[in-house]
């Protein structure tokens, strides 16, 4: 279904995607183009890189520190269904009967304005050793719950979950609420006259309606966890103890500016796009595939 | 309710004003404890040290700019995906998005490079422009989708029949429509550029063009200045984005056919 | 609706267009000071205080920051030169420690940016060879001669790339009332390494913590070797180090590791350390009582712990000998930093001038008076009134003093970073983490001087 009269002016409506697929080919393709050609050489920027083939990808592949963190990051994405629904949640239940919902929408976004630099601080005075949580936790005599929050290895991914949790909460809220707003108010009228109470409406009306807003949630959170961590990781706890907390994006940026070992970084950055292409590919062709039978 | 969910943003946000108000040694005393001093000093320390004014200035001009590229551009496009539905279209679509999931410690490398033998480091706008075109694989698929939940043929029918060609109809029917989804993406755009420390660190090299977050970074190094002269900024680099954050809502409640009053 | 987005659209494009202006005077300042340093000037060299052909030089350091009158020193120091020089402009870009490396890695592989910037030598400086100018040829032998710590700042490929600038020694700050309170003779606690193991026992007992210390960051595993290395290696040993023909895999860093394990398992270490960082949390332990002893590697700690804990309170000292350490005394002691020159200086000579000013006695100087810095000129003696840093200038100033921290590769120190808390909390061993280290110290030498 063609609206305009496109036929016409084909040249003047190219004119609409025409800065997106030049900025994002730009800036993104080429660089990365760039980067993933020279991760089949012995990438030494001013100085002669040979070519090496697959070496460098085997190297990534076969080495500890690779394997550990994409294994952090499997353990992580466990945490989607809690991203997920949370912020669906709290959007639902501003929706009425909730007087200035602007205002809390704003409250629960604080934490994703606040610097990592800041978090940290934050984070480290409530789940050190010493910290409120643990002080509380003994207050109450719950001592053997007083653990290294930061400091134990198998501790250490929960609690990045729950941070990510709490700083992104508010950003899904205001996506979904962006979405919901544009669901006709009647279809939940007719609804609660029906008898449907809170959660039937939540799940049978809302969740529908902003399908294509949750998928870009998740799609989000997913690339969150592979490609935005890094500022909170760094402060927090700076991907230890030892690796168990080292996100890919981390360790990428470890290998460039801390190790300056360029042809693994462009390996494992090629890597993690792959890794990312492979978790959406899949499930979005299947998504387009149901779409083009339903439009 | 949601007064009880507040709690644990709020809590952070208070301890995060009285860290900055109290003396060093009223903090070191009892960390978690409530204020039992007060003073301007942290803040009045840390805006001048970190030379916050002039990073407020910075970051407001590279955010605007990140927000006018990501909006206007992904709009643009959502919109000619939405009416172009082939399957080129489609693929052309997949290929802007999936841009999202490039890592940008990679890809900021050779784009600096570039940069940097041309005389753009140090430079605003240019900014700016990388943070906009970062996000535009996330606002087309952003305005794109919400463009496919609200744009109904009968709307559209009605304006070709009323002799609108594509860029009119873009113009007057498709932007208000998508006033929701824009205002969001602008808060999220807004809030991601402010905050961020990897590609402004990347790009300007020379003090006065620092933003907020690099001018924080220097309170760090400074033994002088401690906790509380980052509370102290993180202060200061919070309070546009709330605001910013604050007035987008407006636009989240208002929609089809009613929705609840602000 | 629609006027709204009207005005919305307007209110943008005035945005847009202040930016725009905005940027535009900001362009010209960007594209001009890239210029000027940019590819296009490679033909040397106007000579210092000449021509009045007008030059800029791009600086970059994070030391400004490091001491609250490090901007107006160093701005004295530049405005001598320039005075000295006209038509010679500093420009001067004082970063945060961490953003420097990341800008200067940018700018290294861009192979456009400033002129001149601090570094540490040896194994660093190497590493980005293919950016910076060797300097054995180009300082002058007044300087060259008068240089203390040269030799722990050539890099593995014989060149000196870095002007080593400042001093500092590792030694042992204690506080000596706690020692008293705790019934332990000061005098005695530390003399000896068993000494120093029986007093953690003696303290832990008591619940004091022993040493300050902090694992999370991970520097502390990096200060206890440099400390133990120093110690360990013979005249041969540090040689071949320095060159880097030493792996860490050799049986004497091992040993060396293992005396931190030792100290661990003495009880030197609290529980809490583990999460705690050494920046500043350690710091803060000793400065402020509650713990007894601190590898401290600054003087301004010592005066710092003095001014909380009372006169007389804290003791500077030699760190104690190892068993097995082939010297009879000795500190990790070595430049603090240093200075390079990139070699897409605009003016090689200019830039060579402006560090040797820097390196002056008459600049150290005023470094030391404003911002408490050691000179490492052996024709610039300093006094302080300070009997605490009096005592820690001693330590600086013993003849047989050298640094193995240069010559450690920053891939194999960022190994040593993340694997401290797993070695103190018993989940790693000093072989794994040696064999490791030593991967990425051979893989990042393999790349120097290309």
């Amino acid at each position: 279904m063609r609206w305009g009269r496109d036929r016409a002016e084909p040249a003047r409506s190219a004119l609409l995607v025409g800065p997106a697929v030049l900025l994002v080919a730009a800036i993104l393709y080429g660089p990365t183009l760039y980067v993933g050609f020279q991760s089949f050489f012995d990438w030494r920027p001013n100085s002669p890189s040979p070519f090496v083939g697959l070496d460098n990808y085997l190297t990534v592949l076969g080495s500890d520190s690779f394997q550990t963190v994409m294994w952090n990051q499997f353990v992580l994405i466990l945490g989607l269904p809690l991203w997920v629904i949370v912020p669906l949640m709290i959007t639902f239940l501003l929706h009425k009967d909730v007087k200035a919902p602007g205002l809390w929408r704003t409250i629960y976004f604080v934490p994703a304005v606040l610097s990592p630099a800041l978090v940290g601080i934050l984070f480290r005075a409530l789940l050190g050793s010493d910290g409120v949580v643990n002080a509380g936790l003994r207050k109450i005599g719950l001592d053997w719950l007083a653990l290294g929050w930061l400091t134990e290895p198998h501790l250490v991914k929960p609690v990045i979950i729950v941070l990510i949790l709490w700083a992104q909460v508010g950003v899904g809220v205001v996506i979904f609420s962006a979405a919901l707003s544009a669901v006709p108010e009647e279809l939940f009228e007719a609804a609660e006259l029906d008898g449907a109470g809170w959660w039937t409406r939540l799940t049978r009306i809302a969740v529908p309606s902003i399908k294509d807003a949750i998928w870009l949630w998740v799609g989000f959170q997913v690339i969150a966890i592979f490609l935005f961590m890094f500022g909170w990781v760094y402060v927090l706890t700076g991907g230890g103890p030892g690796l168990a907390s080292t996100t890919i994006d981390f360790l990428v940026y470890q290998e460039v500016f801390r190790f300056g070992f360029f042809p693994t970084a462009a390996a494992m950055s090629m890597l993690m796009v792959l890794v990312l292409l492979a978790l959406f590919g899949v499930p979005a062709a299947l998504v387009r595939r149901r779409m083009r039978g339903t439009s | 309710m949601a007064a009880l969910l507040a709690i644990p943003f709020l809590v952070p946000f208070f301890f995060l004003i009285t860290m900055s108000i109290r003396t060093e040694a009223d903090y070191r005393a009892d960390p978690v404890g409530l204020p039992t001093t007060f003073t301007w000093d942290h803040l009045t320390d840390a805006w001048e040290r970190a030379d916050l004014g002039s990073g407020l200035v910075n970051s407001l001009i590279t955010s605007a700019v990140g927000v006018v590229v990501a909006c206007l551009v992904s709009m643009a496009a959502a919109y000619w995906f939405s009416i172009h539905r082939t399957r080129r279209a489609d693929r052309l679509r997949w290929a802007i998005v999936v841009g999202y999931a490039f890592p940008a410690v990679i890809w900021l490398i050779p784009l600096f490079v570039i940069a940097a033998r041309n005389g753009l480091t140090n430079n605003l706008i240019v900014l700016g422009l990388v943070y906009g075109a970062s996000n535009i694989p996330f606002g087309v698929y952003m305005i794109h989708s919400f463009y496919r939940q609200v744009l109904r043929s009968e709307i559209m029918d009605a304006a070709a029949l009323d002799g609108a060609g594509t860029l009119q109809t873009f113009r007057w029917i498709a932007l208000p429509l998508a006033r929701p989804a824009v205002a969001a993406l602008a808060a999220l755009v807004f809030v991601w550029s402010f905050g961020d420390l990897l590609f402004a660190v990347t790009f300007l090299q020379d003090s006065s063009k620092w933003t907020i977050p690099i001018a924080a970074a220097t309170l760090v190094s400074r033994q002088t200045i401690t906790p509380q002269g980052q509370a102290a900024a993180a202060l200061v680099a919070l309070a546009p984005s709330l605001v910013v954050v604050l007035v987008a809502q407006r636009a989240l409640v208002r929609g089809f056919g009613g929705g609840s009053a602000d | 609706m629609t006027n709204t987005i009207a005005r919305g659209l307007r209110l943008l494009a005035l945005v847009a267009s202040i930016a725009v202006l905005a940027a535009c005077g900001s362009a010209e300042e960007g594209s001009d000071s890239t210029a000027s340093n940019g590819a296009d000037d490679q033909t040397a060299t106007t000579p210092a205080g000449g021509s009045g052909e007008s030059v800029t030089l791009e600086v970059w350091s994070w030391l400004p920051n490091d001491h609250e009158n490090g901007p107006d020193t160093y701005a004295q120091i530049f405005d001598a030169f320039e005075d000295a020089n006209p038509g010679v402009t500093i420009e001067l870009t004082a970063s945060p420690y961490t953003t420097f490396w990341d800008s200067w890695r940018n700018a290294s592989i861009a192979q456009v940016g400033p002129d001149v910037i601090s570094m540490y030598g040896g194994a660093t400086a190497g590493g980005y060879a293919s950016s910076l100018v060797p300097l054995q040829d180009l300082l002058s032998p007044e300087t060259a001669e008068n240089l203390r710590f040269i030799d722990s700042t050539v890099s593995p490929d014989g060149n000196l790339y870095v002007a080593p600038a400042g001093s500092y020694a590792y030694y042992l700050l204690y506080n000596a009332e706690m020692l008293s309170d705790a019934g332990l003779d000061p005098d005695q606690a530390f003399a000896t390494w068993d000494d120093l193991l029986a007093t953690c026992e003696a303290l832990s007992a008591q619940g004091t913590t022993p040493f300050a210390s902090g694992w999370s960051d991970g520097y502390e595993l990096e200060g206890y070797m440099y400390i133990f290395m120093t110690q360990l290696l013979d005249d041969e040993g540090f040689e071949s180090f320095v060159t880097g023909q030493l792996p860490l895999t050799d049986e004497r860093f091992a040993e060396g590791m293992n005396h931190i394990v030792e100290m661990n398992e003495a009880g030197c270490f609290s529980e809490e350390s583990l999460g705690m960082t050494m920046y500043y949390d350690a710091f803060d332990e000793v400065i402020a009582g509650e713990a007894v002893a601190f590898p401290a590697g600054g003087g301004d700690t010592a005066v710092s712990a003095e001014e909380n804990n009372g006169e007389g309170s804290m003791v500077v000292a030699p760190f104690p000998m190892v068993p097995g350490s082939p010297h009879e005394r000795i500190s990790d002691a070595g430049p603090n930093q240093g200075w390079s020159v990139t070699n897409w200086a605009v003016d090689q000579d200019l830039a060579v001038a402006l560090i040797e000013h820097i390196l002056s006695p008459e600049s150290q100087q005023l470094l030391w008076e404003n911002t408490d810095l050691p000179p490492n000129r052996s024709d610039l003696a300093v006094e302080s009134d300070h009997p605490l840093f009096d005592d820690y200038l001693g330590i600086i100033e013993h003849p047989t003093n050298r640094t193995t921290f240069m010559a450690f590769t920053d891939a194999a120190l960022a190994i040593f970073q993340r694997e401290a808390s797993n070695l103190i909390a018993g989940r790693t061993s000093v072989e794994a983490i040696l064999e490791e280290a030593d991967a990425a110290q051979q893989r990042a030498l393999s790349e120097l001087g290309q």
